[in-house]
């Protein structure tokens, strides 16, 4: 094949963001496409399935194929790019019939509980049925089409990507308003009859007569840019010109000239009597099935697996060999450069990294399989759990103590940054562990002593799946709670969780030994809402809260996630510096105590009563302070869990090269190879480019932001039922959580010192 | 298919749509014409976006054609060498960088993103690179300083804003709803 020609064809621009949300909309659709099909099959027949798929492949070949590439260097090109958009994939799409299918092909919750109220909206339907009508469609169509083939702003589109872009989406967006008025897609009506949509399909064809003939007919160029570009195969810009005009005359009458057709055959052989008004609705189903989550565990091959014993300690030795090695190359191998070294690497790039990424999709992963609870049974057998845990130290005080702790020591010593240290406390926190659990009850380090664990069982609360009992009847007749208890084969929870009146994930390991051991097999991992359990407590009673050591500790959390990574920035360790200089401080360690101090314990401390004190004021409540604080302040876990994500996440992508490295120094070390090729690190941020991995972060600190609010509004309507109390008493909570976005941004915006990585 | 395959199947959809939309920005060939001549034997276009252009990453691309019969050539590399005028302590540049057919959206094209630490005037030289094709193609450009936080990250800082009016109004409709019970 001709050179030139082969890179033609090979000029396809993948765009990663339009085909995700292609391959989206076509999935819903096809979904709820089986689903009515199975309803009313003389509804949704076969073809009207080809239709949509063919009009989304039209779309797939308007945007990414060579047409796009070389619609910059010839307009005729660019006019059979905007020909399938407006002439071929809109009619296509709206032959499908897809807005009912797009509709039920949604998960029920979402329909019901989140698009319901919108579409129930009367506003809406006003306005639908206003720009759904023919004299609007026509006309938006018509002015659409003449206002971005005006000079300027077609010039800009083409230079502008944005501006392309909104030209594309102006052009599907009007096109669509004009084929609904002519094909009128079910369960949509009519507003004017055939003989109306016969009409204005003349008068599109005119319009586009009259528009077509001007490029075909035209001597001078109206469109500089392609006097400026080169001009492939030495066609002229004058010609292509009229080139151009000539296709889009013959290109757009013919779908016009066959659906004229079409309808004035059907308006032929329509019958007299028309159908009844909301005749042709889609039928209410009688009975409605009651609504049940999905139960994973019931699912063929991973119900299995993720049910088995033998998998989960598996995975835990697994982890406990990781350990040994972070915990042998940390104390054996090179202190410096620490992305060398295998205790520099697996714990501060990858393992932090993927546990969030893991507590998003899936849940508390990583207690499930947690290695430091391995040799519990051992330590049991050993030390033969003389004591009961001491009621001072019940509760999240501990562990709220060690987790600021760490989060002082992680600065103070930076942690990521040196292998001993970092071994020494994966060594203490197995020592912390066999001892507690050898000394005191089963699961009393996990869940009261465990930082890592207290992160991950606040926030679960934002994790879509849970632990939960499946038929409340079964477990009222239930009297061994053996899910509770353990039985001779099976122990029961670790954290005396009692599973009927268990809400949330709070104290969850995941460990699922209450589903080996329920008698009845009666308790699932359900999918949740995610942060519908936020802001409750162990107990079923969403009126008690989770308690004041549980609000503290999200707090903490919060604050922390935003602490943690604002340290990393240029201007933080700027300030640090200037004020050590100005203070004359001869330690870091007075400044940044000061610092975190500041920031961990005292600024969440009062925001949350700022809070609570604003909002009950200006609310006028009664309920008591303390209350509205532990009420509320778990909302911003969603904010503080979007920040850690977005700091850990960065670390990820920016380091997910140097485990290999870490890995072949370990090997040369071991005397496992010869010699290796050191320090290369690849990154993931060159090809994903800085901006990117900005805005990644930005939309993630947004998506943290609306769920914390939705959160607050819901815990505030549960304190108050009134509207507009509600909104008050949530307000200044609303505020924290902006304020908290808004430090979000800035950080995400700051130079990155990625501390401990091998960059090359 | 059964349902739970379908299920499956569905959310398997979600997560390569997932992971396609979080692959990162597509890499656009929408450009504007900067400088056109000859460099060797060759007439050189190159093309680059932003319009207008600013400091912070540049996408540039270069068609290479034969004069004689205006036919592309796909076969000559180029390189561009970056030096921004008045710089004489030499702290930006000269950046070096070679463009390539593999990077660019349109296969005709060669393509290379270099950032352009701050505004001023450039002098850009486009040459011809490999066995007897010596010659380059000189000019210079403004280049605007960069553009704001919120210009660069809008669509992003947009999430939030959009996300919680689309929240507030789904919130009034439902205590709409109930009220109107």
């Amino acid at each position: 094949m001709d050179p030139v020609a082969a890179a033609i064809l090979a000029s396809w621009s993948f765009e990663p963001g339009l085909v995700a949300a292609l391959l989206l909309v076509t999935s819903v659709y096809l979904r709820g496409f089986h689903v009515l099909r199975a309803q009313l099959p003389a509804r949704f027949p076969r073809w009207r399935r080809g239709a949509f798929l063919a009009g989304m492949v039209a779309l797939l070949l308007a945007l990414v194929s060579p047409l796009d590439a070389l619609a910059d260097l010839l307009l005729q090109v660019h006019m059979a790019q905007h020909w399938l958009l407006m002439m071929v994939a809109p009619p296509l799409l709206l032959m499908g019939a897809p807005a009912i299918p797009l509709l039920r092909g949604l998960p029920r919750g979402w329909l019901r509980r989140g698009l319901g109220p919108f579409l129930a909206w009367p506003a809406l339907q006003r306005g639908l049925r206003r720009v759904t009508h023919p004299v609007f469609a026509g006309l938006a169509w018509a002015l659409t089409t003449l206002l971005w083939h005006w000079p300027p702003a077609y010039q800009a589109a083409l230079r502008s990507p944005l501006w392309h872009d909104l030209e594309h989406a102006s052009f599907v967006a009007a096109s669509l308003l004009f084929w609904h008025a002519v094909i009128a897609p079910w369960p949509a009506h009519r507003q004017v009859g055939r003989a109306g949509s016969v009409i204005l399909l003349g008068l599109a064809a005119l319009f586009n007569t009259v528009f077509s003939a001007v490029f075909a007919f035209s001597t001078r160029v109206f469109y500089p840019v392609y006097l400026e570009a080169p001009r492939p195969w030495g066609i002229d810009a004058l010609t292509d010109q009229n080139t151009a005009g000539a296709l889009i005359w013959v290109a757009t009458s013919l779908p016009m000239l066959v659906a004229a057709v079409v309808l004035l055959v059907s308006l032929l052989e329509s019958p007299r009597v028309r159908p009844a008004a909301g005749g042709s609705r889609p039928a209410q189903s009688r009975s409605r099935p009651r609504r049940r989550s999905r139960d994973l565990l019931t699912l063929p091959v991973a119900g299995r697996l993720l049910r088995s014993l033998a998998l989960r300690r598996a995975l835990q030795w697994s982890l406990l060999a990781l350990a040994a090695v972070i915990v042998a190359d940390g104390l054996l191998g090179p202190q410096q450069p620490s992305a060398l070294n295998l205790a520099g690497v697996l714990p501060w790039t990858y393992w932090r990294g993927l546990v969030v990424i893991g507590l998003l999709v899936l849940g508390n992963v990583f207690c499930a399989v947690c290695p430091f609870t391995l040799p519990r049974r051992l330590a049991a057998r050993w030390l033969g759990r003389p004591f009961a845990w001491p009621a001072a130290l019940r509760g999240k005080w501990l562990a709220v103590a060690l987790f600021a702790l760490y989060l002082w020591a992680y600065e103070s010593f930076a942690l990521w940054d040196s292998p001993w240290w970092t071994a020494w406390i994966v060594v203490g926190y197995f020592a912390t562990c066999f001892a507690v659990e050898g000394l005191f009850p089963r699961g009393s380090f996990c869940r009261h002593v465990c930082p890592i664990g207290q992160f991950h069982f606040v926030h679960a609360g934002v994790s879509p799946l849970e632990v939960r009992a499946l038929d409340v009847d079964t477990c009222s007749r239930c009297s061994s709670h053996d899910c509770l208890r353990g039985n001779e084969r099976n122990p029961g929870c670790p954290t005396e969780l009692f599973v009927p009146a268990k809400d949330g994930n709070l104290d969850c390991t995941f460990c699922l030994d209450c589903v080996r051991a329920c008698p009845h097999d009666n308790i699932g991992l359900v999918t949740v809402a995610p942060g519908a359990s936020i802001g409750r407590g162990r107990s079923p009673r969403p009126e008690r809260g989770p308690g004041l050591a549980v609000a503290t500790l999200a707090l903490l959390l919060c604050f922390g996630a935003f602490v943690n990574a604002a340290a990393m920035t240029a201007p933080v360790e700027g300030w640090e510096r200037a004020w050590a200089s100005r203070l004359g401080a001869t330690s870091r360690f007075t400044i940044l105590s000061a610092w975190l101090a500041v920031a961990l314990l005292i600024a969440p401390a009062l925001a949350a009563a700022g809070c609570a004190a604003l909002g009950a004021g200006w609310a006028r409540s009664t309920i008591p302070l303390r209350q509205l604080a532990t009420r509320l302040a778990p909302s911003l876990v969603p904010t503080g869990l979007a920040m850690w994500l977005a700091h850990f996440g960065f670390h990820l992508i920016t380091g997910i090269g140097t485990l290999g490295p870490a890995s072949e120094r370990a090997a040369v070390s071991l005397g496992l190879t010869a010699s290796a090729a050191l320090p290369v690190a690849s990154s993931m941020a060159t090809s994903l480019g800085s901006q990117t991995l900005a805005g990644a972060q930005i939309a993630t600190l947004g998506v943290g932001l609306v769920l914390s609010v939705a959160v607050a509004w819901r815990s505030a309507r549960e304190l108050v039922p009134a509207a507009r109390s509600a909104l008050r008493l949530a307000a200044p909570w609303f505020a924290l959580c902006a304020a908290l976005y808004a430090v979000g941004v800035w950080i995400a915006l700051q130079p990155m010192a990625l501390r401990g990585m091998v960059m090359t | 298919m059964s349902p739970r395959r379908r299920r499956g199947a569905a959310r398997g959809v979600g997560l390569v749509c997932a992971l396609l939309a979080w692959g990162g920005g597509a890499r656009a060939d929408g450009q504007a014409l900067v400088a056109r001549g000859t460099a060797g034997a060759y007439e050189l276009t190159v093309l680059a976006s932003p319009a207008p252009i600013r400091a912070g990453v540049v996408e540039w691309s270069i068609l290479v054609r034969d004069p004689a019969d205006g036919s592309v050539r796909l076969d000559v590399p180029i390189g561009l060498a970056l030096r921004r005028i008045g710089d004489a302590a030499g702290a930006h540049g000269p950046l070096l960088a070679q463009a390539m057919r593999a990077a660019s959206t349109n296969r005709l094209l060669s393509t290379v993103s270099v950032e352009l630490p701050s505004a001023g005037r450039w002098r850009i030289a486009a040459r011809l690179l490999g066995e007897q094709r010596a010659g380059a193609l000189e000019f210079e450009i403004e280049v605007a300083p960069a553009a704001g936080v919120v210009a660069e990250h809008w669509r992003a800082l947009a999430v939030a804003p959009l996300a919680l009016g689309c929240f507030a109004l789904h919130q009034w409709l439902v205590h709409r709803r109930r009220a109107g019970r």
